[in-house]
């Protein structure tokens, strides 16, 4: 029982911080808003097209509204049960690659 | 003795300071094949000879013959990802392992099989061993990785010389499907075979059942625990569709200065002692001159005569099920017509003289056995003949075989093979190239 108000409280804490950080009021998900050093740039040369257009969309769309001083309207934000981590995944995979890399050269 | 068409060399600079100075082991001289059945279906051969570099072949049933016809050229693709990221290891790691070993992995294909060949030292061998495992079993065929491999494929076929394109298209032309289906991916299907595609292709073609071990310098126990080890699907035998010889024509117009033609008539199964027969009479019809820039003196010459350069060789191709016996030519556009219709004219008459059969008899012997003398080969062939017949025959005892077959056998076989349809590949400059029914 304990366990389970504890994740309760974790996840609504979560939710709670993810609104507070603003992004989504830009129809921006977390992944959205990586910086892009070479390891993301080989991920998102690793997803399939149409996932990097919708990103491209949304980015285009924040700087917009970002220039226009608005934001979207409330029910088009992004809710957090709806931000699904789509790059990170790919990004940790090619992280653990040039670790690998990087250890074999230190090797030999 | 099916076509060795492709081999990618997957690892390009490793062997070259040799092994010459490798401590010979005391090689037995009394070595013999030995070879099995694994109760998982898996076909294990070996031959424990002490060679200093051992040799490991892990050889499917995925040729071209067995794609699909939606996704013709997938055996190419096959082939030339070997080395790429699988489940087990990166492409990264398998390069580099296998180059700290002094290892060196191939991946060639012909249209039955693919073969997955190590060539390593013997005290490097169970780590190579390990990482050839790692390549070949559970492939994952990364989309980025395949987009990447896309340069190699577009090299492989812009290196395909017009002779193989012309024996191609006499495969086509000869079996439609099947073995028909060409050795190399068509350029404009390059990049559309996907991932998908890829491991549904792998799943039901590198399967246990259709599995061959062979290793040259290593025990037969130690074929039997690789052949364990790799993690494939354990499909059985799968059905293969019999290939049908039809017969017809296909050209392919490049222009040039050279017209490069195949022609052939249905050959015989491999195993079968037809097939034996016309490969000796495929030796016979000539194979080109035996000393350098000396003179031809092979029947195939002397029917097609004094037309100014050219270069003409029987040949005979053997599959499980089927074969082409034949004759492939390469002439100066202008000459085509009367060489063409000259060699046409010899292999439809069908009649070789005792001397010519002799000497395709020693030509043959010689090279069965000199091309088991390089050990990659005779791994290859190994896995081969045990996919396609489930037994090894040694080098030795091949030789045996030509020996017993007597003049009539042969004759006889050539005269059962042309009364057939004849078939034609062209490729080259075909200005002047007769069609089918004009020889």
């Amino acid at each position: 029982m304990a366990l389970r108000t504890t994740a309760v409280l974790r996840s609504s804490l979560s939710k709670w911080a993810y609104n507070l950080s603003g992004f989504n009021k830009y129809g921006l998900q977390r992944d959205d808003c990586l910086y892009e050093n070479e390891d993301v740039q080989e991920a998102l040369r690793r997803l399939p097209a149409h996932v990097v257009d919708e990103r491209n969309f949304r980015m285009v769309r924040a700087m917009q509204l970002s220039m226009q001083k608005t934001i979207l309207p409330k029910e088009e934000w992004t809710k957090y049960e709806e931000d699904k981590l789509y790059l990170t995944p790919i990004v940790e995979q090619v992280k653990k690659e040039r670790l690998e890399r990087e250890a074999w050269e230190k090797e030999y | 003795m099916s076509s060795k068409a492709l081999a990618t060399p997957f690892i390009r600079h490793v062997t070259t300071r040799g092994y010459a100075q490798a401590a010979p082991v005391a090689a037995s001289r009394d070595a013999r094949i030995q070879s099995s059945v694994l109760a998982n279906n898996t076909f294990v051969a070996a031959l424990d000879n002490g060679s200093p570099v051992a040799r490991v072949t892990i050889a499917f049933k995925a040729g071209s013959r067995y794609e699909p016809q939606t996704e013709l050229g997938i055996a190419h693709v096959l082939r030339s990802a070997a080395g790429l990221t699988t489940k087990n290891a990166s492409a990264f790691m398998i390069s580099r392992k296998l180059a700290q070993a002094g290892a060196s992995v191939s991946a060639s294909g012909d249209r039955e099989f693919v073969y997955y060949t190590l060539e390593a030292t013997q005290e490097n061998l169970p780590e190579a061993i390990d990482y050839l495992n790692k390549l070949v079993s559970n492939q994952e065929f990364r989309p980025w990785e395949l987009s990447d491999n896309v340069p190699r494929l577009k090299f492989d076929l812009a290196a395909i010389p017009p002779q193989v394109r012309a024996v191609d298209l006499l495969h086509k032309a000869a079996f439609r499907r099947g073995l028909g289906n060409s050795l190399f991916i068509a350029p404009k299907k390059i990049g559309t075979i996907g991932s998908e595609s890829l491991q549904h292709f792998a799943s039901t073609s590198l399967t246990q059942g259709r599995c061959a071990v062979a290793i040259f310098g290593g025990s037969q126990e130690r074929a039997a625990m690789i052949a364990q080890n790799l993690q494939i699907s354990t499909g059985a035998e799968g059905q293969t569709s019999s290939s049908t010889y039809f017969g017809g024509e296909l050209r392919k117009e490049m222009g040039g200065d050279l017209a490069h033609v195949a022609i052939a008539v249905q050959g015989a199964p491999a195993g079968s002692p037809q097939s034996l027969a016309l490969a000796v009479a495929a030796k016979a019809l000539g194979n080109g001159p035996v000393i350098k820039w000396g003179a031809d003196n092979t029947p195939l010459a002397k029917a097609i005569g004094n037309v100014g350069p050219f270069a003409a060789a029987g040949f005979n191709v053997s599959y499980s099920d089927n074969g082409l016996f034949g004759v492939v030519l390469s002439v100066a556009k202008d000459e085509a017509n009367a060489a063409v219709k000259a060699a046409g004219k010899l292999l439809k008459a069908g009649n070789l003289s005792a001397e010519a059969i002799k000497a395709g008899k020693n030509q043959l012997k010689v090279q069965v056995l000199s091309e088991a003398e390089d050990g990659t080969g005779l791994a290859e062939s190994m896995a081969a003949q045990g996919l396609n017949t489930r037994s090894v025959k040694s080098p030795a005892d091949i030789a045996n075989a030509i020996d017993q077959l007597s003049n009539s056998d042969i004759s006889q076989a050539v005269s059962n093979a042309v009364k057939n349809k004849i078939s034609m590949g062209a490729a080259g400059n075909l200005a002047f190239v007769p069609y089918t029914d004009e020889l």
